[in-house]
């Protein structure tokens, strides 16, 4: 749980605050079938009462809500399955194995056609990374120098 | 005591613990002219195949029931003859529908599903035997150590990368993309059928603490594969003269070479003074001096209870007491009055082994109470009847079965003493379930915990492999880093029993590398 308010207090106005919670664990589907809303809501219910127990009279200051199960991310964000990461970050699917065996070095089977997403190497967070690489492997391939590229964390 | 002990300075080597390592060890000692002395705490040498009484006229052949591992170039050249002229199959039952029934090494043949099936567990079995074939090239010898790198490490490493791309790149890859997986993911990329999932589960988890969906459980079942039978990958067998045959092959051998084995003797402490050992203490105080110590026990048995940690050092016995090493593998023994006959299978196929697991999901759930420190309440278990094989278990007409349950964690939470009881029910009311009518052909059945299996056996936590068989504690850090070649921190002390590489199982492996390093004269 986090809430940025309390650093960035223009984030909601005044006197009000954001929170926001990542929730362990919520798979795609629920025993083998796809989310209802009505599981999504008793899902955030069991969320909120669990966060109640540590700060009492939460419930109360609860202004307005959302909920975003996997089906939700992925609907809206187009993750596949509303896996953050795009992908597990296990040993088969990491290094040279990210997103699949063959395929590690950002470019795809079509030429011109790259890849730079989270589910490449070297994987999932706020990093930068994957993209900053894949522009390395595209400058490559058009034979440009690649030397003024800024570091990705100058870029974010 | 005896005459040879006064000449005690004559021994050239003294081997702790007459497992089947520790004996390989001594013949292979032994045969290069060393004087060589065993010293075995038990009454019998043997280790864990160490055959007992368990009812009235009723033998148990010890905690191992079959073989699949054992090396052949272990037993070529220490003179062991172990054979069997009839392949064993394995039969997976559900308690309901037909058997699933793998002939010859691991499903050349398969009875009970379609044939495209079987075309895909054999694709999926020969992919897995080519990738242990490469992890295979480390098994023979001592693991690689760090910083010193030596040429025969570099063609072992030459040998296994020539092997990874002599069928292509493809092949090279899927290794190194499913090397670290779980072996579920796995089957799931194969296979359709339940009992062949199941099957391949079990056999992935089988003495490990994991799930099928833990994280590198594959290793597991690339381990098994390493093992072979005449020959072949993925084979099991139980030699002419049942299991009680294996331990006295390697006496025979460890006496033809002329090494003395003492029983009855437990060695109470290494003798160690700055470093070097220079003999051993026995519980009754009597000293006994050999320039070489090899300590075929349990790396905790010998460094945490033997050597005097101020000479080992805090940092490598506290890396040594950090060893996870707790048992998941309850073993069974039941004395019967009749050959049972288990659902839908065939007399014939009574003789080989059975593993009850309906699905690759009853192996996960039966894992998870194990995480919390419960046992399973629905286990899965591989089965064998030993009188079969050695008539000599059971009176005439009469049957003795040995199952292998998991899973069975060594520190139960409520307590073995109270819970033993239950679980003994739940293990017998499943065998009934697949096999209608055996509980009133039961004389007597006896089970051994892991807290059993580490009282009566000397074996700390009861565990299958001296130590889990994980990643963490395998090649260069098996037992642990700084023990990891057969040799020890402390000099002319060296590790050669399941704890040490490659691991467990009855393979003489570890007992036949540790010699031979000794031989070579290698320094740490
Ligand atoms: C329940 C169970 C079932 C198994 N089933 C199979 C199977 O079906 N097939 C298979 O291949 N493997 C099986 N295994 C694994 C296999 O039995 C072991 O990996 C193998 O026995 C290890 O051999 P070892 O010689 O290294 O050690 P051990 O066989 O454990 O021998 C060590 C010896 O050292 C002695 N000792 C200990 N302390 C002292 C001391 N202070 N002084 C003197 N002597 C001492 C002990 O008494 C013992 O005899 C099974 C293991 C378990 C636990």
């Amino acid at each position: 749980m986090v809430i940025p308010t309390t650093l960035d207090p223009t984030m909601a106005s005044p006197g009000k605050h954001f929170m926001s919670c990542f929730v362990q664990y919520c798979p795609p589907k629920v025993e083998g079938r796809d989310w209802t809303d009505a599981d999504r809501d008793a899902f955030a219910e069991t969320v909120i009462k669990q966060i109640a127990e540590y700060s009492p009279g939460f419930r109360d200051r609860i202004v307005h809500m959302e909920v975003r199960t996997p089906r939700e991310i992925e609907n809206e964000v187009g993750l596949t399955e509303g896996n953050i990461f795009q992908g597990e970050l296990t040993f088969d699917q990491l290094l040279f194995n990210r997103p699949v065996p063959g395929y590690a070095q950002y470019r795809s089977p079509i030429d011109g056609l790259y890849i730079c997403g989270s589910s490449t190497h070297p994987g999932g967070g706020v990093m930068g990374a994957p993209g900053r690489n894949a522009a390395a492997e595209i400058l490559r391939d058009l034979k440009r120098p690649n030397e003024l590229m800024s570091k990705a964390h100058d870029v974010i | 005591m005896t005459s040879f002990d006064s000449a005690s300075k004559a021994y050239d080597a003294i081997v702790i613990g007459a497992g089947h390592n520790g004996l390989a060890a001594a013949a292979k000692l032994g045969a290069s002219g060393r004087k060589v002395l065993v010293l075995e705490a038990a009454n019998e040498p043997g280790g864990a195949m160490r055959g007992r009484e368990f009812a009235p006229g009723f033998r148990s052949a010890g905690l191992a029931h079959l073989i699949n591992r054992l090396d052949p170039d272990v037993t070529r050249d220490l003179g062991i003859r172990l054979t069997s002229s009839t392949a064993m199959p394995t039969s997976v039952l559900d308690g309901d529908k037909q058997p699933v029934v793998l002939h010859g090494a691991y499903g050349d043949s398969i009875d009970g599903v379609s044939a495209d099936e079987a075309a895909a567990f054999i694709r999926m079995r020969d992919k897995l035997i080519f990738q242990a074939g490469i992890l295979k090239r480390f098994l023979r010898r001592a693991s690689p150590q760090l910083g010193a790198i030596g040429m025969a490490d570099l063609a072992t490493f030459a040998s296994a990368g020539f092997g990874l791309i002599r069928k292509g790149r493809g092949e090279g890859r899927d290794f190194l993309r499913m090397m670290l997986m779980n072996v579920a993911d796995v089957a799931d990329e194969y296979l359709e059928h339940d009992r062949l999932k199941a099957l391949v589960a079990f056999d992935a988890t089988l003495g490990i603490h994991l799930g099928p969906r833990s994280p590198t459980s594959l290793l597991g079942l690339y381990y098994r594969l390493t093992g072979e039978v005449a020959g072949r990958a993925g084979g099991q067998f139980i030699p002419e003269g049942g299991m009680s045959a294996v331990a006295p092959a390697f006496i025979k051998a460890a006496e033809k070479a002329g090494v003395i084995i003492r029983c009855g003797t437990s060695v109470g402490r290494i003798v160690a003074d700055r470093g070097r050992a220079s003999g051993v203490i026995l519980a009754d105080g009597q000293e006994i001096a050999a320039p070489v110590i090899v300590a075929a026990v349990h790396p905790q048995t010998a460094f945490l209870q033997l050597v005097d940690p101020a000479e080992s050092g805090t940092g490598f016995t506290r890396s040594l007491r950090n060893l996870r090493t707790a048992g998941n593998v309850a073993k069974l023994d039941v004395a019967l009055d009749r050959i049972p006959s288990f659902l839908n299978l065939r007399p014939s196929d009574h003789a080989g082994r059975i593993v009850l697991a309906r699905s690759m999901e009853q192996v996960e759930r039966a894992f998870n109470p194990a995480k919390y420190g419960e046992f399973s309440t629905d286990p899965v278990m591989e089965i064998v009847l030993p009188s079969l094989a050695d008539a000599s278990l059971a009176p005439s007409g009469a049957c003795t079965l040995s199952a292998l349950v998991q899973y069975a964690p060594h520190k139960l939470k409520m307590g073995w003493e109270a819970s033993k009881p239950l679980f003994l029910k739940i293990i017998l009311d499943t065998l009934e379930r697949h096999a209608p009518g055996i509980s009133k052909s039961i004389v007597a059945a006896h089970l051994s915990t892991p807290a059993d299996i580490e009282a009566d056996y000397n074996l700390p936590g009861g565990h299958w492999h001296h130590g889990e068989l994980q990643a963490d504690q395998l090649l260069i850090n098996r037992p642990t880093g700084a023990a990891s070649g057969y040799t020890t921190p402390i000099e002319g002390l060296y590790l050669a029993s399941a704890g040490a590489h490659p691991g467990g199982g009855i393979s003489g492996l570890p007992g036949w590398n540790a010699a031979r390093h000794i031989l070579s004269g290698a320094r740490p």
